[in-house]
């Protein structure tokens, strides 16, 4: 029953995520939509994974977009609600297909498991992040570092021009 | 969950949230009051209930008053839902925090065990950063709902702040987790031990100076208040706000205030740990026969020294009578001490009694250690200038986040 209520929730936020036309309130609707998504977590006895997921999406990347939508200040332009883009209805179908395709995958191959049992407290998270999953959680965090010097790379050469222009 | 784990639930909710209720009207006091004597001045003296003015506690009621009472002002043009929402969500986040934290041991009555504490939760820590986290939306609604410059700036810089020091707040909170092996608020203050020199802030000092100096940035508070910077933006993301709603942001920042000393206490200064009490506890009994009545003793002649400074004609009003008062009160109580250790009260405490009186005493230990660190925000806030902008991004990110870097480095090294 709890699982039902929280779920309908997660969809109601996120629909309206996309059918909010300011962007700086569907974004506070987007950080609604994550913090019922780690209610899922807590249900599946995950208290790490729905920590995390409060702290690193709902805290930290969401105040990153709300932080850019109020600088950028969008406001002023006209927004609609449905936009004929073809990439936005393309990337939506594709979404769907593959949503009911793996639903559809894994019925065929038998259902869903009754239980699956996962240590989600934060010494079996860690425990599995260091035996089992050491290299993919190591590539992870190279990607991670990549990606930073990336961002930081970049940024760096647009200051450099703007430095240059004076 | 039978009616009895309810009822305990529904207390310890109601005794966390009437104890970081009833900080704000202290911490407000003796705000006015240290800020007063810091600068030379008496600070709040005027207001009066028949007279009554306890050095200035009064003063608090006319401040509620006059809050209620002013009108309540919403801007044209803003999203009313988000303007109201954001104080609300301020002040709920910052009293949500407390719900991990242990005000006392477990104590085990016959069949009951009860523990001060809310939500006992495996990931204790990382409830708080993830809660904390969600503080700063609050502020940056608001700011952005006022739809003023000076909010939106108050706001756009309030965030900038804490996203800053959440890193450098949560990279030295990990030498903390890997000193103690646990992120369980209850067994890291376990752990620490009765003895203060085991306890984290001897143990850890670099991440208790990084944590403090974090607690300030989170807070908004001096020296680094630039969220709302008076001589820049007028009040920053509370500009616009009046009324009980400006109320609202206050109150917030005091439980702040009250909620970061808590977290801080419990972690570095031993929580509810009473120091030295693995000495006194096998002798308690003892020390209750014999302290009861040598405390009565003191009280009674303290109250009768009080008394006896009573003079009529140094104020010329009420004020004269309260050396009287207090030193009346304090002869009555330590009379009343007397009385009881007389009939034999020292020897009745024993058994579960006694287990109750211990968990009494370590949450009077943990308010005072509390209360102190309180003090010490009041006090910083008086003492020291804000810090210029480009100062606290330099101090975050390039001298706090690299020395939390180096001190999980050299923990793990002697850690085995």
């Amino acid at each position: 029953m709890t699982f039902y209520i929280i779920s309908a929730l997660v969809v109601f936020t996120a629909a309206m995520v996309i059918l909010t036309k300011n962007p700086l309130i569907s974004a506070i609707w987007l950080i609604l939509c994550l913090i019922f998504q780690s209610a899922i977590f807590v249900l599946l006895n995950a208290h790490l994974v729905a920590a995390l997921q409060v702290l690193l999406y709902a805290g930290a990347v969401m105040v990153l977009i709300l932080f850019t939508i109020m600088i950028i200040n969008p406001e002023k332009s006209k927004w609609k609600v449905f936009s004929g883009d073809r990439i936005l209805v393309g990337s939506g179908i594709i979404y769907l297909v593959g949503a009911v395709g793996s639903v559809l995958f894994i019925l065929a191959k038998g259902g869903f498991k009754e239980e699956i049992t996962v240590n989600g407290s934060l010494e079996g998270v860690g425990e599995l992040l260091l035996s089992k999953y050491a290299v993919p959680f190591e590539l992870l965090s190279l990607l991670i570092i990549v990606t930073v010097i990336g961002t930081i790379s970049i940024s760096r050469r647009s200051y450099n021009i703007s430095q240059n222009d004076k | 969950m039978t009616l009895t784990d309810l009822i305990i639930v529904i207390a310890k909710v109601v005794f966390v949230m009437a104890t970081v209720l009833g900080m704000i009207p202290l911490l407000i006091w003796w705000e006015r009051k240290g800020a007063a004597y810091i600068q030379d001045r008496r600070g709040p003296n005027r207001a009066n209930v028949l007279g009554i003015r306890l050095g200035g506690i009064i003063h608090n009621i006319a401040d509620v008053i006059k809050l209620l009472f002013k009108e309540d002002i919403i801007p044209s043009r803003t999203n009313k839902f988000l303007f109201v929402i954001s104080p609300l969500l301020v002040l709920f986040i910052s009293i949500v925090i407390t719900a991990v934290i242990p005000f006392a041991a477990p104590i085990q009555i016959g069949d009951l065990f009860i523990k001060f504490q809310v939500a006992d939760l495996n990931v204790g820590i990382l409830y708080i950063l993830a809660i904390s986290s969600m503080g700063v939306y609050g502020v940056m609604i608001g700011g952005w709902a006022s739809r003023s410059s000076y909010s939106l700036i108050g706001g756009v810089r309030s965030s900038a702040q804490m996203i800053s020091y959440e890193v450098a707040l949560g990279l030295s909170l990990i030498g903390v987790l890997l000193y103690s092996g646990t992120a369980r608020l209850d067994e890291i203050v376990m752990f620490q031990g009765a003895n203060i020199f085991d306890w984290n802030f001897v143990r850890q000092p670099v991440a208790f100076i990084l944590f403090l100096i974090c607690l300030f940035a989170e807070t908004n508070r001096n020296p680094f208040d630039l969220p709302e910077g008076e001589s820049e933006l007028v009040g920053g993301y509370h500009t616009e706000y009046s009324s009980i709603k400006f109320a609202l942001f206050f109150m917030a920042e005091y439980v702040h205030i009250a909620v970061g000393s808590m977290i801080l206490v419990s972690l570095f200064f031993g929580g509810w740990q009473i120091p030295f009490f693995n000495l006194i506890e096998p002798n308690l009994p003892q020390i209750l026969k014999y302290g009861l009545p040598i405390f009565s003793f003191i009280a009674i002649i303290s109250g009768a020294i009080l008394s006896g400074q009573t003079k009529r004609s140094k104020w010329g009003d009420l004020r004269d009578y309260e050396p009287l008062l207090f030193g009346l009160l304090l002869a009555c109580s330590g009379i009343l001490l007397a009385g009881l250790s007389f009939i034999g009260l020292a020897d009745k405490i024993n058994g579960d009694i006694l287990k109750v009186f211990i968990a009494i005493l370590q949450i009077a230990t943990f308010l005072i250690k509390t209360l102190f660190f309180c003090w010490f925000f009041i006090w910083v806030r008086w003492t020291l200038p804000r810090f210029r902008y480009d100062q606290l991004m330099n101090l975050g990110w390039k001298i706090m986040v690299p020395l939390a870097l180096l001190n999980i480095l050299v923990t793990s090294i002697f850690i085995r």
